[in-house]
């Protein structure tokens, strides 16, 4: 099989999009299959970009008042970008899988939609048009919506229990702090909660959630690093604003937990603290393992 | 100044690279969802997300790579909320035709996009990464910042899991 002479799909397809890849490009050059499959995305692409646009895209400035209460924060600092991809919605909704903006959609799909998933969509206009009304739906009506669900999170009182058991954010760790990520653990166990800023004893069956607060807008990391180099990720690189975020997951130990240290901050700052054990620029707390309760 | 500029692209930003790569993103979207609805709500979503902070983009040194991470997520998003479970072994009409890069197993791509609906986020990283974007170990490894063999031991996990999804065809690669 010749499938490892061949480029990636992912450097094929930023070779068909315009973007320098000259390893890709060398290959085509000479590989009917990849310069096909170039061509095709190509086509494509074209055909993409001649078609009515949807209406959204003419509603962006609209959009980007609509959302300024988030984007104004803080100046950030022009300290080298990280090249990975912003979260969607990933604001200030803790422990909740359910407090994104696609989740409390309050449009239903109607059978347009599914009519206009049927036909092309650079040729449908009738699906534009389906389409264009849900946009409409989207700026004017969820965006308000998961702004006023976040403020009600954000705000709730310390120790009131979230959707899954566990607090949401607390009023102290909502200040606005200057500095590195300040990091603390609520731990469950046998259903009772503690929040830990320091160092943590766990044991067997103990439940662990994150709570990352942060001064400034930008990709962050956090999980469960174990002397023995094991890693359990908590929250997968994600970009947050200034505020009180809590990991995507929970930690359950098994029952013969490993002691190490509980990691958050920026991506590359994590990877190097797994290699490395330098654990600088990172927020952390020690993780001791207790013997079971 | 425009209230996205700081942390987001501003909207003619986004216009520029939803004409040169929405196409692109578009596509993604329909592998990862088998939906051309939801594809189309993703692209939308990934598009407010880099409006609201997507600055980084400017500087990326794989534009589409960046893209794709975006587009990734916001179809992540949309797979959680999701509680219908695709078709198993069943070709969308969203695929139905789609150019595959040569470097892919066209099967593996339809499973993982049918896998996908049972990962978490890291698994769905990994399994996009490895099947879908056909980057071999070492990349993965580096762009994910796991170790070589880690990301070995998944990647064979996640080949046996997908396929379960594969469909009933005796005459599918092993």
């Amino acid at each position: 099989m010749s499938e490892p002479e061949h480029p990636s799909a992912l450097a094929l397809d930023s070779l068909a999009a315009g973007d320098p890849v000259p390893e890709a490009r060398a290959h085509v050059d000479t590989c009917a299959a990849c310069t096909e499959y170039v061509e095709t995305l190509r086509a494509e692409a074209a055909a993409f970009a001649n078609a009515p646009a949807p209406a959204f895209l003419a509603n962006l400035e609209s959009l980007a008042v609509e959302i300024e209460p988030n984007a104004k924060t803080e100046e950030t600092s022009p300290e080298a970008p990280r090249p990975e991809a912003p979260r969607a919605e990933e604001t200030s909704a803790p422990y909740s899988d359910e407090i994104r903006v696609e989740e409390i959609r309050v449009e239903p799909r109607g059978p347009a939609n599914d009519v206009g998933a049927e036909a092309s969509r650079v040729s449908s206009i009738a699906d534009a048009r389906a389409k264009r009304a849900r946009v409409f739906n989207f700026v004017y009506a969820v965006i308000p919506l998961a702004l006023v669900a976040a403020a009600f999170f954000v705000l709730r009182p310390s120790g009131t229990p979230g959707p899954d058991g566990f607090p949401t954010a607390s009023t102290e760790a909502t200040m606005r702090l200057k500095g590195p990520p300040v990091l603390a653990v609520v731990r469950e166990r046998q259903g009772n909660q503690e929040r830990f800023t320091s160092a943590i004893a766990v044991a067997p069956d103990d439940r662990l959630r994150l709570e990352l607060t942060v001064d400034r807008e930008g990709m962050y990391e956090a999980g469960l690093l174990g002397e023995d180099g094991s890693w359990l990720m908590l929250l997968s690189p994600t970009m947050l604003t200034p505020g009180a975020h809590f990991s995507e997951k929970a930690a359950h130990l098994d029952d013969t937990p490993t002691p190490g240290w509980l990691l958050a901050g920026p991506p590359e700052d994590v990877a190097r603290a797994r290699a490395t054990r330098d654990f600088s620029g990172l927020a952390i707390l020690a993780v001791k393992v207790a013997p079971s309760p | 100044m425009p209230p996205s500029v700081a942390t987001g692209l501003s909207p003619d930003e986004v216009r520029a690279l939803y004409t040169r790569y929405g196409a692109f993103l578009l596509r993604r979207a329909r592998v990862l969802l088998r939906d051309a609805s939801l594809a189309d709500d993703a692209l939308q979503n990934a598009c407010v997300a880099l409006l609201r902070g997507g600055a980084a983009f400017r500087e990326a040194k794989e534009p589409l790579a960046y893209l794709y991470r975006s587009i990734d997520h916001a179809a992540f998003d949309i797979l959680r909320s999701r509680k219908r479970k695709p078709l198993e072994g069943h070709e969308p009409e969203e695929l139905a035709g789609l150019a595959i890069a040569p470097s892919l197993d066209p099967l593996m791509l339809l499973a993982t996009s049918a896998l996908l609906h049972e990962l978490d986020d890291e698994g769905r990283a990994l399994a996009v990464m490895a099947f879908v974007d056909g980057l071999d170990q070492g990349e993965i490894a580096t762009r994910l910042g796991l170790s070589r063999l880690t990301v070995n031991k998944r990647v064979q996990g996640l080949r046996e899991r997908a396929r379960a999804h594969l469909p009933q065809n005796p005459g599918a690669p092993p």
